[in-house]
């Protein structure tokens, strides 16, 4: 049975009456499983763990290319996403909003847990050492693998977030906080890194 | 823009040949046109490699573990009252640290009638030191306030 908070209650606030009025006119989709998740809805909040749990692992997994350290920032992520939920504006994207809290969740990974290796160190170690490429089956795959772990990480992030979580221009703007024509630059060199470091690896 | 990107343009600008605004432009309009995306895709140059990539597989009960940690936590959530309480706590206690600093030295009496009101009272209560005590315990909670309130979700 789902939990409501009273949307009906005429003592609800501005907010929650806007958050209502968006409600009805939501249609069966995420942004309506989000709505709800925002007015207490565990039903609606436990969607979000289905629909989210794997692609804030798949983006934590390339970033940090560990295995347990991924799980561990995916549950921290989504847990930290639930916790914030009111503090979402439904006017953005939930997706941009989400990845946005992991990726800050990344980088105090890197503060927190590994204070001895710097971010760009992170980047250049090894390629043939990263327990990314034991899990990516085919040779073109763990080329690819390879030549995105040799990319400094905000480089490799911006490549990930936009051909592998599909995420539009604008909305990797949104989610990294920087304007749209930084975007393009720093996906410009990404793309120039990359394809340099995939055709070092034929 | 109206019309779709014309391949030479496309592939100059996933080359990066592009100064910024055109850039901008076409990525606008990429955003916005599923059919000029779909060409982007094809016309990527490492498009076979990316279609290839195999995502990393989700260790099993990872999702069950999540679902059950927020199903622990979802009473400590922080709710929209709760949010509004605590802003509210936060700025009483900053009008009464406000009220104690500015007391001793007679601010108050050319000043706000509610700092004084608040600084002479307290002190009347609680004593002078009992009212710097409390000052600094408040100098407490605001800078964690403040750190929690830094905190990103």
């Amino acid at each position: 049975m789902r939990k409501h908070s009273g949307f009906t209650n005429p003592t609800t606030s501005s907010s929650e009456r806007n958050l209502a009025l968006r409600l009805a006119d939501a249609p069966e989709t995420e942004e309506k499983q989000v709505l709800l998740a925002i007015a207490g809805d565990e039903a609606a909040r436990s969607w979000i763990i289905s629909h989210y749990t794997s692609p804030i692992y798949r983006y934590c997994h390339r970033m940090l290319r560990s295995k347990e350290d991924a799980s561990e920032l995916t549950q921290e992520v989504l847990l930290r996403a639930l916790k914030a939920l009111h503090r979402y504006d439904p006017d953005r994207a939930f997706k941009t909003w989400i990845f946005s809290i992991a990726r800050n969740a990344c980088i105090d990974f890197y503060r927190r847990k590994r204070p001895q290796i710097s971010d760009e160190k992170l980047a250049l170690q090894h390629p043939g050492e990263s327990p990314q490429a034991e899990v990516l089956r085919n040779e073109r795959s763990a080329r690819l693998a390879t030549a995105l772990d040799s990319l400094e990480a905000p480089y490799r992030e911006i490549i990930i977030l936009f051909h592998f979580e599909h995420l539009k221009y604008q909305e990797i703007a949104d989610c990294l906080e920087i304007p749209l024509g930084t975007v393009m630059n720093r996906m410009f060199r990404a793309r120039k890194k990359l394809r340099l470091a995939y055709g070092e690896e034929k | 823009m109206s019309n779709h990107i014309p391949p030479l343009l496309l592939t100059q600008f996933l080359a990066g040949d592009l100064e910024e605004p055109a850039a901008v432009a076409l990525a606008k309009h990429l955003d916005a046109c599923p059919q000029c995306a779909l060409a982007a895709t094809a016309a990527e140059p490492l498009r076979s490699a990316f279609a290839s990539t195999v995502d990393p597989e989700l260790p099993s009960g990872l999702e069950e573990a999540i679902q059950a940690a927020a199903l622990q936590k979802s009473d400590s959530t922080e709710s929209p009252e709760n949010a509004f309480a605590s802003t509210a706590l936060f700025l009483l206690a900053a009008v009464f640290l406000l009220a104690v600093i500015v007391s001793p030295v007679g601010v108050v009496n050319g000043g706000s009638n509610l700092l004084a009101g608040v600084a002479h009272g307290s002190e009347s209560i609680f004593g002078r030191k009992g009212q710097i005590a409390i000052g600094v315990l408040l100098s407490l909670g605001i800078v964690w306030g403040g750190i929690r309130w830094r905190r990103r979700p």
